[in-house]
């Protein structure tokens, strides 16, 4: 045991330590060795280790090589240019998701991009074949759903056309139903006797205009008379004051000055209360009354227009 | 200076580049890497050059280390070593001609002992062979204990302990022969 003791006394003597000066000088050196290394950052030491580093290259090299194309190709349609770009990027991001439901959440979700994809496709072919169908005679058939209105104002005509769940407005200078009609049809190409049933057509020369839904007209109608049925739109009967109906006249005689016929009555306490527009003429008075068809016929005698024309332009308003 | 006690932290600030953190690291790491380095050199002057190679290459290295126990870090230190003097010894092209050729009179001139005793000892650890030489010269001159040896070699620590007390056993024998 002794001897071993001197062994290990002898072993240790026969390295000498470095002395203390020459390990400061030993820093010293290293010292000046590391300062002038770059200083390390201090994110590194936590988030990047071997491991990661390779995919954190990746993904750097995916963001800024990549970025701008593979932002842009996020829009790309099927036929795009840039769509083989979007499918590739999508098969990445499926390859690197390792959970299960989001790998089916991300599917759904490229599938729903598919689907929205194809839709604008279609509504821009639709809205195509709408637009280049001014020559096409086949194009009636492609429309399924067909709904149209016009306002008229006094100085022009604004007409809002919906084909297929799209809208469209265009500007004329059409003043009547059957030329804003023709117009539609020349520009969409659409069947003329549907364009007549759908039309929505109203004449809005009066700002403060009140909807009289219960009246129709005709006088601004050049078809016939079967059309009022469809038209409900009327634009000649209001409350305001006796100027403003002469402004209205005024309108109206730039349209058909000889249908001018405008009849007001306010039914109180058995009394009808009338006044009458036509002709140029204004006529007011107060006449017992007792139904709807006795006072048309009394004013049909008073003032010689026929029963049917004062039906149709007949405002009545019973009070309680 | 502000004295840390800690490895762990000495070695996390000094991955983030603070100097002072890293001397500290520097004084508790240099008797032991140049204890070994100077072993298996034929020069001071060579074991120093490598010993400042040798930190300068931990310095760097730190930010990627993650620290768990002391062995550990013994042992990462110990691996730089290594191939700072494998590194020595391609350059030298001395690497075949090196372990026994080292132990003579001449390399340890600067030594306490007298140069008769000095042979001995250097004669003794000839006989011994590479792993055991190794186990003494970690243990004795590097004050490694035998957990640490462990860990560095990859040997268990029983069989550290077996192989050192046979060494010594073959040492004494030689010296006192």
């Amino acid at each position: 045991m002794k001897e071993q003791t001197t062994t290990e006394t002898l072993l240790e003597s026969h390295h000498t330590p470095l002395a203390q000066d020459k390990k400061e000088a030993l820093w010293k050196h290293i010292e000046a060795d590391i300062a002038a290394l770059p200083i390390p950052s201090p994110y590194t030491f936590t988030m990047v280790t071997k491991k990661s580093m390779t995919s954190i290259a990746l993904a750097l090299v995916l963001m800024f090589s990549l970025g701008g194309t593979a932002y842009a190709s996020n829009d790309a349609r099927p036929g795009d240019i840039l769509f083989p770009v979007d499918q590739a990027l999508e098969e990445i991001r499926l390859a690197l998701v390792r959970n299960d439901d989001s790998r089916a959440q991300l599917q759904i979700a490229f599938a729903e991009e598919r689907l929205s994809e194809l839709r604008s496709i279609l509504a821009e072919r639709n809205n195509g074949q709408v637009a280049t169908s001014t020559n096409s005679t086949n194009a009636t058939s492609t429309v399924v759903t067909f709904e149209a209105e016009a306002d008229v104002f006094t100085n022009t005509t604004i007409v809002t056309v919906e084909i297929n769940d799209r809208k469209t407005t265009f500007e004329t200078s059409a003043k009547t139903k059957s030329a804003v009609v023709d117009e539609i049809v020349r520009r969409y190409n659409v069947d003329r006797n549907r364009v007549e049933q759908v039309l929505d057509f109203e004449i809005e020369d009066r700002a403060s205009r009140v909807s009289d839904a219960d009246d129709s007209d005709s006088r601004n109608d050049d078809d016939d008379e079967d059309d009022n049925s469809n038209d409900d739109s009327d634009s000649r009967n209001d409350e305001d004051d006796d100027s403003s109906s002469d402004d209205d006249s005024n309108d109206d005689s730039n349209d058909d000055s000889n249908n001018q016929v405008r009849i007001e009555v306010k039914v109180e306490d058995g009394q009808a209360e009338v006044r009458m527009e036509y002709n140029n003429k204004q006529d007011e008075f107060t006449v017992g009354f007792t139904s709807k068809s006795a006072l048309v016929a009394q004013l049909a005698n008073r003032s010689g227009l026929s029963q049917s024309v004062i039906e149709s332009n007949l405002d009545l308003e019973i009070k309680d | 200076m502000e004295y840390i006690d800690d490895i762990s932290e000495l070695i996390s600030k000094s991955a983030r580049g603070n100097s002072d953190c890293f001397q500290q690291l520097y004084e508790l790491l240099i008797d032991k890497v140049f204890a070994y380095v100077r072993y298996r050199t034929n020069s001071e002057d060579d074991a120093l050059d490598i010993t400042q190679d040798v930190f300068v290459d931990i310095y760097k290295a730190l930010p990627g280390f993650t620290y768990s126990s002391k062995e550990q870090f013994y042992g990462f230190v110990f691996t730089i070593t290594k191939r700072k003097l494998a590194k020595y010894y391609a350059d030298k092209h001395t690497h075949a001609a090196k372990t026994t050729a080292e132990f003579n009179e001449d390399n340890y001139s600067e030594s306490l002992l007298n140069p008769e005793t000095e042979r001995d000892v250097a004669r003794a650890l000839t006989t011994l062979d590479e792993t055991a030489r190794e186990i003494v010269v970690l243990h004795h001159w590097s004050r490694y204990s035998f957990p640490e040896i462990a860990a560095l070699i990859h040997m268990t620590e029983s069989a550290v302990r077996v192989r050192h007390h046979r060494a010594l056993k073959l040492l004494s024998a030689s010296l006192h022969s």
